[in-house]
Formats: C-alpha cells, sequence, structure tokens
C-alpha cells in the first residue's frame, strides 16, 4: 500500500496565484517568492484541496519536504476522508526561489490585515 | 544650482487628506518647483479639496484610467529636470528636496535618491502611532528621480492598476541605474484603517503581476 500524507497551505505566510499552469507563491512573513512549474503546480492545487500527497516517491516526498520546511505548507492532522492525489501530474515539480524583492513584497498594506507588517511599530 | 522640480501627484478622489499633502510641498524649504496633480477622473465633488491651491498648482484632467497613466501623463507634461512623485494622502517634511538635490546635480553620477519613510497612522481616537523609519523601495515618494531616468527605464505600466510602483522600482534596478541612499525620513506614509478587501485583492494582483513580469524578463534575457 502507497504512503500517503495530508497537508494544509500555511496561510499565514503563503499567498499563490496560478496561470496558466504557472503558480506564483510569495511569503508574506519573508517577502521571498517562488514559482512553480505545471507539474508542482498541480501539486500545489492537491494540497490546496487537501488531497492526500503519495509520497513514497521520491521526487515528491522531496518537493513536499521543500515546501514544508520553507513554511509554505504544514502537515494536516484532518481526518476527513479526501481523495488520493492523482500520481501521474506530479512527474517533474519544480521550485524555484527568489529573494530580490524582499523590500518591495513586504512594504504592503497586505500585512495590516494581521498586524504583521509594521516595522518596530510602537506608540507615540 | 537651482534646477526646477516636478512634483506630480495622481488625484483620485482624494478629498480627505490632499489640502496636508499639497501643504507639506508647498511649504518645502526649496522653492523652484512645479506642482502638477492629475485628476484621474474624480467626481467634481472631490475636485472642491483642490480649490484652495489653484493658484500654486496645476491641474490636469483625464478620464479615469488609474495611477499608473496619471503618473505618466503628468510626468510628460512636467518641464523639470528632476521629478519627485507623492499620493495624495502622504506627507514630506519640508527638508524632502533639500535633502536629496544635492545628490542630483550635473556633478554627481546617481539617477535616483531615496531616503527612509516613517509610516504613520492617525486612530479615530486622535492618537497616533508610527514606525520606525526604513527603507520601502517601493514607496515613490520616498525618492527624487532624474528626468533622464524615465527615458531610459520607460514610464509606469498604464496596464497595471496597482503594484505599478513595484514593476517600475524593479525596472530601475535592472536598468542599472545608480541609487544614493540618504539616512534621513522623506516620506511620512499614510496607513488607513480602511483597508477593505477589494484594496488588498488588487495590491495582491499587482504583486503577482510584477512578479510574472519580472520573471519573463530573466527568461528574455536567459534567451
Amino acid at each position: 500500500m502507497s504512503q500517503s500524507k495530508k497537508y494544509t497551505i500555511n496561510t499565514r505566510k503563503a499567498i499563490s496565484e496560478t496561470i496558466e499552469g504557472e503558480t506564483i507563491i510569495i511569503d508574506l512573513e519573508t517577502g521571498s517568492y517562488y514559482s512553480m512549474n505545471p507539474s508542482a503546480t498541480a501539486l500545489w492545487n492537491a494540497i490546496l484541496e487537501e488531497n492526500l500527497i503519495p509520497v513514497d516517491k521520491k521526487n515528491i516526498l522531496d518537493f513536499v519536504q521543500n515546501l514544508e520546511s520553507e513554511g509554505l505548507i504544514l502537515e494536516s492532522s484532518s481526518s476527513a476522508d479526501k481523495p488520493l492525489a492523482d500520481i501521474s501530474q506530479f512527474s517533474d515539480p519544480k521550485l524555484e526561489k527568489y529573494d530580490d524583492m524582499q523590500e518591495m513584497l513586504l512594504a504592503d498594506p497586505v500585512h495590516d490585515v494581521e498586524n504583521t507588517g509594521w516595522p518596530n511599530l510602537k506608540k507615540k | 544650482m537651482n534646477p526646477l522640480i516636478s512634483i506630480i501627484i495622481p488625484y483620485y478622489k482624494g478629498e480627505r487628506f490632499i489640502a496636508e499633502t499639497l501643504q507639506s510641498v508647498l511649504s518645502q524649504e526649496y522653492s523652484n518647483i512645479e506642482i502638477i496633480v492629475v485628476n484621474d477622473g474624480s467626481p467634481a465633488e472631490s475636485l472642491k479639496a483642490l480649490a484652495p491651491f489653484e493658484k500654486n498648482i496645476r491641474i490636469i484632467s483625464q478620464e479615469n484610467k488609474g495611477p499608473s497613466e496619471a503618473r505618466n501623463v503628468g510626468i510628460r507634461a512636467s518641464q523639470g529636470e528632476l521629478i519627485g512623485l507623492i499620493d495624495a494622502d502622504d506627507l514630506w517634511p519640508k527638508d524632502h528636496l533639500t535633502l536629496m538635490i544635492p545628490y542630483l546635480t550635473e556633478q554627481t553620477p546617481y539617477d535616483l535618491v531615496r531616503g527612509r519613510v516613517e509610516h504613520f497612522k492617525i486612530n479615530s481616537d486622535g492618537s497616533h502611532e508610527k514606525s520606525e523609519p526604513v527603507f520601502w523601495e517601493m514607496l515613490l515618494g520616498s525618492g527624487l528621480y532624474r528626468r533622464t531616468l524615465f527615458d531610459r527605464v520607460g514610464f509606469f505600466d498604464p496596464s497595471m492598476r496597482a503594484g505599478e510602483d513595484i514593476d517600475w522600482n524593479l525596472r530601475v534596478r535592472e536598468s542599472g541605474s545608480q541609487e544614493k541612499r540618504i539616512p534621513e525620513v522623506v516620506l511620512l506614509y499614510r496607513r488607513h484603517d480602511s483597508n477593505c478587501t477589494n484594496a488588498i485583492n488588487s495590491i495582491k494582483e499587482g504583486q503577482f503581476t510584477s512578479i510574472r513580469k519580472k520573471l519573463a524578463r530573466m527568461q528574455t534575457h536567459k534567451e
């Protein structure tokens, strides 16, 4: 029997957008951003839908562990009954990380929502 | 050296704070300035707030096309060697221009100067909050720019209604332009309570668009 795990997106940190099979993720806490190829996008969408992710293939396990170590996803303890994701779409998932826009991506009222965006906020 | 500085303010329904913004620009220690307010299709009611300043500002009106096109129109219509940009709710300390002009003379190699930003918020109970001074590269009001910079890197992308500042700053950076950073606070950036879902979604969309445009440029460069 194949081994599988369930994950959720760490919505405290990560926002994502997919256009034409390419997903961009922004880490709101660090200002890093990531791009994903179509294979990785399929995997990310499966996580978004909280499907079971088969992790007995090394490339999938490596990828998921990478997302986890970046803090973009969390292992889920949900017992909700969800289908096993279709592994055929996950042939070559690739995640590329970029740190060259941190100042710009952090300078944004988006973060006011959770009171995390103000640098060293202090009251007069 | 006494260059003319053009200050461009995109204006859309900004009546709540525009008087404070204009006052902060008119209070600059440096006086050789022209102020261009580009009314981006605001209703007539919103224009009343500009009336007390009519002698000091030039107003250009256009149909609502977003802040990118408003700034572009203002810059194209302006005469100054140097360009300042400020949004209709933010404030400049009175030494904003005097601090930065010395780095944009004929003898200096810089294309733009940037100073620090202090975020401030006035709460409904009248209390003030402010942040530590920081560099926020994307905030256009924290810089002073040579006109030639726009000739080289282009204008703001009129198809973007949010995030156009990120996109433009990325292009500035990629162009190899020389930036001077000074430690002083040159922009007081107003935070609002009214960060409604629509505004936040539009900012997110602008961030994603800027990133995609940048990755596409990187790809083209590789090819």
